[in-house]
């Protein structure tokens, strides 16, 4: 049987290393600070899939190493699997997950005008909770890359969460 | 003491949402691994982990508290048996790995009991 933590701890350190790199180290330099955490989820991806990886074989293609990625992987992070799968067939694959675990308890203000003039401290301020929001994303979005890189597979993963809290995962096959 | 008594760490922790372990563990070590590769200074890297573990505990205690229908403790004996005795059973277990220059290292943490260091434990209470 598994071990388990409370959710609230991961959670917690979840939003304290994104606080970490985006207020306390790379306060003005938001493209390091998502360097960063984007290297942490690639790190705790690569380990995680090989774990999950250890006592099955091969996979024979991308195909099957996507959809290990939306069952198997994302069921044993996020008791869940991915909503939707979407591709090309030219190495763009696009993974919805409708509700996403964690972003779930973020609340992100969608200005009624569309002011987002630098007068508007009220805009500016919510540009801030979006970018803060992007950056947490920056950690899931490494931890597919570093599963893919396991899997023989690089790739660069990025997001969308115009649609709280949903969120789609864009990967594209190096090749 | 309150009329109902405080939850057992146990039942606590049955009735929260509870998540893979091996996500906690992986990601805190990773976090290290990155903050020594940004801030190189072991010193600093361990500064900055006592400021998120202080801000994380902080956020935890209120969890804590909530869940656990404790009442106020009055002293500071009591706060640790409390915490001893009930607390949320997130046991994360960490070893330290101190081959320095190793890149690879594993890190695991016990996690133990916290004793704040501003005050003093009054031990015959």
């Amino acid at each position: 049987m598994a071990r388990e933590v409370s959710e609230s701890c991961v959670d917690s350190l979840l939003t304290e290393m994104v606080s970490t790199y985006c207020n306390r180290f790379y306060a003005n330099k938001p493209d390091l600070a998502a360097r960063s955490i984007e290297a942490i989820g690639y790190q705790v991806g690569h380990q995680l899939s090989e774990r999950y990886t250890m006592d099955r074989p091969r996979f024979s293609d991308h195909l099957e190493a996507i959809k290990f990625i939306c069952k198997d992987f994302w069921s044993e992070l996020f008791k869940k699997q991915i909503d939707n799968l979407k591709t090309n067939h030219r190495g763009t694959f696009v993974l919805q997950d409708s509700q996403f675990r964690w972003l779930s308890r973020v609340s992100v203000d969608l200005s009624e005008n569309g002011d987002v003039s630098q007068d508007n401290p009220e805009a500016t301020a919510e540009n801030k909770a979006a970018q803060v929001t992007s950056m947490h994303l920056y950690f899931p979005c490494g931890i597919i890359r570093g599963a893919l890189s396991n899997l023989g597979i690089p790739c660069a993963v990025s997001a969308d969460i115009s649609n709280l809290p949903a969120c789609e995962l864009l990967a594209l096959f190096a090749n | 003491m309150a009329p109902a008594g405080p939850r057992s760490g146990d039942a606590i922790f049955a009735s929260v949402e509870r998540v893979n372990a091996e996500l906690f563990t992986l990601t805190y070590g990773a976090i290290v691994r990155q903050l020594l590769t940004d801030l190189e200074e072991v010193e600093e890297v361990n500064k900055q982990l006592d400021q998120m573990g202080y801000n994380i505990g902080i956020r935890l205690i209120d969890e804590f508290l909530a869940k656990s229908n404790v009442s106020r403790c009055v002293d500071f004996k009591e706060t640790a048996e409390t915490i001893a005795k009930v607390s949320m059973k997130a046991e994360v277990t960490w070893i330290r790995d101190v081959l320095r220059g190793d890149d690879a290292f594993e890190l695991q943490v016990k996690l133990l009991k916290q004793v704040p260091e501003e005050y003093p434990y009054k031990d015959d209470e």
